[in-house]
């Protein structure tokens, strides 16, 4: 009968996709992070989350920061970090757990660790499949794997954009003026800067 | 609570319409109501939605309350991508025009006849020449920069602003179009080339999402005068939620909650619905007006922006030093195909960010940095803005299941296509391949259709037509079967045309106001 024959197909269905998930989540478990609240002083920690997202954008588009561009970065981040909260928590998972990895590789953290290392931290992060099965059943199954990939597909996206539309990564092309300095609209009629 | 005052305009909606409306009637000692769901923005919070943007990517402005606006679409299940409205519209006074791009231009003659000329679309009431004037003179109100071309339609009245040349940039495409057999023209803004109505002429703060300086027009510059006549009550943060009408078909008031909760009822002699083609179809579904023909809230269209682009290895340009481009085509709007698909537009830009490239090639770190350096200003694109057929399919209806705020039910957004929008995007597609081999770029890449691939364009939800089962409006604007009731703006669209459509708005806007307080 179909009936029946519905029924055990959705049987070994359930029994099948319990053992998978039982499976991922055990995998998962093992490479989840598990972020470290931080129980010092608030300003401190949110100093501390800065500088480690700045060396992470640095990172992450393979650049060595001016102090100028940590100027600007640092300003902008600040303002991310107040304004939205759910955002700034993927941001603050994401500067523990990179702090996390920075220990891993012998140092206290991640804008501490030597440049090679944090270039291995990205790869790292950047790896992340957040698209993949297991991360789909994960993400559902518990909230710190869910904080996991949602520190790669939500908080390093959005440092991405903060970064792409900040002087830093204008100063870096050459330009002297970017979106928000006032200039005459007639520069575009020659030529620019060449890129450094 | 009923205002004592009554008015000789009711207004609902303070966006381009309504700015534009209020200060032509105050200008001829007329009183006016103006309703605006949102708030007045002080022209200082600018610098704050520029800091938003570029820290978040997107204007703050549409999202300041989140529980008033809560919509839900079933683009994905027709379209197949996501449609978000409030990344496409913005409530508050000034409306669309605080975050829109300023980019402008007059509808072709063609596109007031497609079904007689081409077999496609709905013939407007109204035609070309009708509307003529009042494009002259929405030009000369918004501060339009432009410079005539051979391509635009005839015009009577020059631009008030001289155009913004071509870039540099933007004269690479010069010959290849010459080659094409087409040609490129400098856009047309509504942006000052020079100081022009109060505002400065652009300072290339390269930020128009937002435009701290005011260079570029914002409807609120005319809701601020109509204000300063003394004739003009501006109620913000009041959502009009309801039309009353009499037993003789004529309305009676607006009733509208503001956002504390309090009650009002508005009244006037005349009624203008201009809140957006969303908002204004809900209001008259809510208020049962205008519906005989089942019309309110169909027919929605939008322009599907279809890009492309590849990089030049060996042509350097240099792009984001003024903020805005300014080249486009209007070859392809017409032609011996017009038959089968719908008019389009060419836009030309050189902006594409190499740094955008990260997730896609999956590349970051020293890697990152070296695909900057040696793309960066290599970047040629172009984009088309599609013409959207008139579909009944194409809708807004009220959602039986989420409501607003105020337990009114929240709009549902359907899209739809036909095959002539899809062999309209379709031809689009083989254009830009043309031009983009043409210019010598090895590798073309086409972006498929995306939350990001609309316009921002809402048209169409009560159209205008002089039969009343074909429309919601007639000719002049008014509500058939109503004495005093007027819907303005994008919604009365019969068809959507492929360029912007702000200008036609407010020529629209100008003439019923001639209409109105003649």
């Amino acid at each position: 009968m179909n009936d029946e024959r519905s029924r055990g197909w959705s049987r070994r269905h359930i029994i099948g996709f319990a053992s998978l998930a039982a499976a991922l989540a055990a995998v998962g478990l093992q490479s989840r992070p598990s972020p470290v609240r931080g129980a010092g002083n608030p300003e401190s920690d949110a100093a501390t989350v800065r500088s480690t997202l700045l060396a992470f954008i640095g990172a992450l588009f393979g650049r060595v920061l001016s102090p100028l561009d940590a100027a600007d970065l640092s300003e902008r981040l600040v303002y991310l970090l107040d304004f939205n909260g759910p955002l700034a928590g993927d941001c603050r998972a994401l500067a523990q757990y990179l702090d996390q990895l920075a220990a891993e590789h012998g140092s206290p953290s991640f804008n501490q660790c030597e440049t090679a290392s944090q270039a291995l931290i990205v790869d790292q992060i950047m790896r992340i499949d957040v698209h993949s099965i297991a991360a789909r059943l994960l993400t559902r199954l518990s909230a710190s794997h869910r904080a996991y990939y949602r520190m790669r597909w939500s908080a390093v996206p959005q440092l991405a954009w903060l970064y792409r539309h900040s002087p830093a990564a204008w100063r870096a092309r050459g330009y002297t003026r970017w979106a928000g300095v006032a200039g005459d609209w007639r520069e575009m009629l020659h030529p620019g800067a060449s890129y450094p | 609570m009923s205002t004592t005052r009554r008015y000789d305009l009711v207004i609902v909606g303070a966006g381009l319409v309504g700015g534009l409306l209020a200060a032509a009637a105050t200008r001829r000692g007329r009183t006016v109501a103006l309703v605006e769901a949102g708030q007045k923005f002080q022209f200082e919070n600018r610098a704050r939605q520029l800091k938003h943007f570029q820290v978040f990517g997107g204007a703050l402005w549409p999202y300041e309350n989140k529980e008033r606006d809560r919509y839900t679409d079933s683009s994905v299940n027709s379209i197949g991508v996501p449609y978000t409205l409030e990344t496409h519209r913005m409530k508050g006074v000034g409306g669309s025009t605080l975050h829109w791009g300023g980019r402008i231009n007059r509808l072709m003659p063609a596109d007031f006849s497609s079904a007689s000329l081409y077999g496609t679309g709905m013939n407007w009431p109204i035609s070309y020449a009708d509307l003529e004037p009042y494009y002259g003179n929405a030009e000369w109100e918004l501060g339009v920069s432009g410079t005539p071309h051979p391509s635009h339609p005839a015009r009577s009245r020059d631009f008030p602003n001289p155009g913004f040349p071509m870039s540099i940039d933007d004269t690479f495409w010069v010959p290849i179009a010459e080659r094409l057999g087409a040609t490129v023209y400098s856009t047309s803004w509504a942006i000052n080339s020079r100081p022009y109505g109060g505002r400065s002429e652009c300072v290339a703060l390269g930020a128009c999402k937002v435009c701290p300086s005011g260079a570029r027009y914002s409807a609120d510059t005319h809701v601020a005068e109509a204000e300063r006549s003394g004739n003009c009550d501006l109620f913000t943060n009041t959502v009009a939620r309801r039309i009353e009408l009499n037993g003789d078909r004529s309305v009676k008031s607006i009733q509208v909650t503001s956002l504390q909760g309090e009650d009002r009822e508005i009244k006037g002699t005349h009624y203008v619905i201009a809140a957006h083609a969303v908002e204004s179809a809900r209001l008259l579904l809510l208020s049962n007006c205008g519906n005989e023909s089942d019309q309110v809230g169909r027919n929605l269209m939008e322009h599907v922006y279809v890009d492309a682009g590849g990089y030049l290895p060996n042509k350097r340009f240099y792009p984001r030093r003024g903020g805005f481009e300014g080249l486009e085509s209007l070859s392809y709007y017409d032609g011996n195909d017009r038959r089968e698909r719908g008019g389009i537009k060419l836009e030309f830009t050189f902006e594409r960010d190499p740094l955008e490239d990260m997730e896609g090639r999956r590349i970051w770190g020293k890697a990152m940095a070296e695909h900057d350096r040696e793309n960066f200003g290599h970047w040629v694109g172009l984009g088309s803005e599609t013409e959207h057929q008139p579909n009944p399919d194409s809708r807004v209806s009220l959602n039986p299941e989420e409501r607003d705020l105020f337990g009114d039910p929240v709009p549902h957004i359907h899209l739809a296509f036909n095959d002539v929008d899809r062999r309209t995007q379709r031809r689009a597609r083989e254009v830009m391949h043309e031009f983009l081999s043409a210019a010598g770029v090895k590798s073309v890449s086409q972006d498929p259709l995306s939350p990001h691939s609309f316009a921002s364009h809402h048209m169409g939800t009560c159209r205008m037509a002089d039969d009343p089962d074909q429309g919601v409006v007639d000719r002049n604007c008014r509500v058939h079967g109503i004495s005093n009731l007027y819907v303005a703006g994008g919604s009365v669209f019969p068809t959507a045309g492929a360029v912007q459509p702000s200008l036609t708005i407010a020529a629209l806007a100008l003439r019923l106001a001639d209409h109105l307080l003649a």
